[in-house]
């Protein structure tokens, strides 16, 4: 993966930028001292033609999230445009890169973004996208596009340290032997007279329970599993989630999208032979109702039981559900629940069909709905496409369908990280939401966070 | 003949040269000063070109406008405010647009 890295400063003012203007939309270009050179400012633009005549009848044509949103797209007006490329040139400066902001979308790449940018910046410029979905966490990915389709590029700032960085572990401390992880783990797992935690942070306890899981010791593993926390896992497993949970027999799927057809998306080639074991998924994402029987939300007011429990950090997820006795999906098993193995996009034939079986862009009104309300995919489970995010297991990285698949696989290797020498990488998300185009929703779309990061589209589902 | 340049965006080079035509900058022969003249100029020899430029009407195609030398004119300004003379430098601009 290339890496574009930003000089000390520039990522914090433009991302400063963008936050006191949201949630009016961002856009603008970088420019440089030399041509193709690293960014050394940015410029925002201040006039918006997206509503003018013309623009809104072709935005409003890629569907009815434009014709919810009026704020949706952006289009720059000739006259700043004009004096941006004179200035730019009277200071002998460059255009090396464009930047906008989405306001609920994840910073991911769509096709319409794809087709704009081709129109009207051309493949000679990078692309940064800010979400601004959750403000008080931006996120920032970067983009080359080509011809034949758009890769992700590492967007380095490079003097800030990232979340996972600052909480790292620091380098030079003396592995531990065996004994002292499981001890250190029940330490964090130790739990009141109902079971729940009394450590709350569920960073802390990951990385204690990946400590004792790393060793590959069974003996150790299953010592651990009935520690604290989750000495009752299989009770709550029987009690709560048992009877939503499908079985799905295992078998080979062809995973990812042909070099082809995956044009405005990213990382879902090659498509390649993957093996998944037998394994039980949860008919419903993880609810309100459901979450609210973990003790970091006992505080929590369910309005509605039926609701998809968001603003959940990947952390918390996968705490939650080894609480349950259950496990986060891999990427491979969400895939090959979603898709079946069929080649269509979605678990329906064409796009049509979708808005039988999802909650998106085109029928959600802008609003997560309950769970269990469209039609269940060929094998029994509901909501795959749309309404929420799905946190998966793996670390996200581009080129992990490059290598060997293997059966049952799952990357807990190197990835997407935000920072070289960051200690952890972000996790993949799979789904699309309830503003996500359909392109988004397909089964074999992928994009990714920091498993730090929340939001009120992000939610999860169980395995085991 | 009157000869203006034609500055075209960067992002157009590969479909220019694609096109046989190279570089950024095209001299326009104009049999006219008029916006007719440079139509039809645009129309008759660099078809690609006037694909993106122009709408079927002949006027500018959505979005684009056009500056001559430093002046910026609107999209149906440029004929009739002031027409071409030799050695303009006619530059093309498209604003920057996406989802």
């Amino acid at each position: 993966m290339k890496t574009l890295v930003f000089p000390p400063g520039l990522m914090d003012r433009v991302t400063a930028s963008i936050r006191k203007r949201h949630p009016v939309k961002s856009f603008g270009y970088f420019i440089s001292d030399t041509k193709a050179g690293i960014p050394t400012d940015f410029i925002i633009f201040e006039g918006n033609n997206r509503n003018a005549r013309g623009w809104k009848e072709e935005f409003e044509s890629f569907g009815q999230y434009f014709v919810d949103h009026s704020d949706a797209g952006f289009v720059a007006t000739p006259e700043e445009i004009w004096k941006f490329k004179k200035e730019t040139r009277a200071r002998g400066m460059f255009e090396v890169g464009v930047f906008h902001s989405h306001q609920r979308h994840p910073a991911n790449f769509s096709r319409v973004d794809y087709e704009m940018h081709m129109k009207s910046v051309g493949k000679q410029l990078w692309h940064v996208i800010f979400s601004m979905r959750t403000s008080d966490y931006p996120q920032a990915r970067a983009f080359e596009i080509y011809d034949s389709g758009v890769s992700e590029i590492r967007l380095l700032d490079s003097e800030k340290p990232t979340t996972e960085e600052r909480l790292a572990r620091p380098k030079g401390i003396p592995l531990r032997d065996k004994s002292t992880l499981l001890a250190d783990a029940r330490e964090l797992l130790r739990s009141d007279e109902n079971g729940l935690p009394l450590h709350v942070d569920p960073q802390t306890t990951i990385a204690a329970i990946e400590d004792v899981l790393s060793t590959d010791d069974q003996s150790l593993i299953a010592e651990l599993l009935c520690t604290g926390i989750f000495r009752d896992r299989e009770r709550r497993y029987d009690e709560f989630v048992a009877e939503d949970m499908i079985p799905l027999k295992g078998g080979d799927f062809l995973m990812g999208t042909d070099r082809g057809k995956s044009r405005p998306y990213c990382g879902e080639t090659p498509k390649h032979h993957v093996t998944v074991r037998d394994f039980s998924i949860g008919r419903f994402v993880i609810t309100d109702a459901l979450f609210s029987k973990w003790s970091l939300q006992s505080n929590i007011h369910v309005k509605d039981r039926t609701q998809p429990k968001v603003n959940v950090t990947w952390y918390e997820a996968k705490l939650f559900a080894l609480w349950m006795g259950c496990r986060l999906l891999t990427e491979a098993e969400w895939e090959f629940a979603c898709s079946r193995g069929e080649e269509w996009q979605w678990c329906c034939k064409s796009e049509s069909d979708l808005v039988e079986h999802a909650w998106y862009s085109e029928n959600s009104g802008g609003r997560i709905h309950p769970v269990g309300l469209k039609k269940p995919n060929s094998c029994g489970v509901f909501d795959m496409h749309g309404n929420v995010w799905e946190w998966c297991e793996d670390n996200y990285d581009d080129s992990f369908y490059s290598r060997p698949a293997g059966v049952a696989p799952v990357n807990k290797g190197p990835g997407f990280r935000n920072k070289d020498g960051a200690q952890e990488t972000n996790r993949v998300t799979r789904g699309g939401c309830m503003h996500s185009h359909a392109e988004m929703c397909r089964s074999r779309y992928r994009f990714h966070e920091p498993p730090s990061f929340s939001a009120r589209d992000l939610g999860f589902r169980l395995c085991r | 003949m009157t000869t203006i340049t034609l500055e075209i965006p960067l992002q157009w080079e590969d479909m220019l040269s694609a096109a046989g035509e190279t570089g950024q900058q095209i001299p326009l022969g104009l049999g006219a000063l008029d916006w007719d003249g440079f139509v039809k100029e645009l129309t008759e020899n660099h078809p690609d070109l006037a694909k993106r430029l122009l709408s079927d009407s002949g006027g500018l195609a959505p979005g684009i406008a056009i500056a001559v030398n430093e002046e910026m004119f609107g999209s149906s300004g440029v004929p009739k405010v002031r027409p071409f003379e030799h050695g303009d430098v006619v530059s093309v601009i498209i604003p920057f647009s996406g989802g």
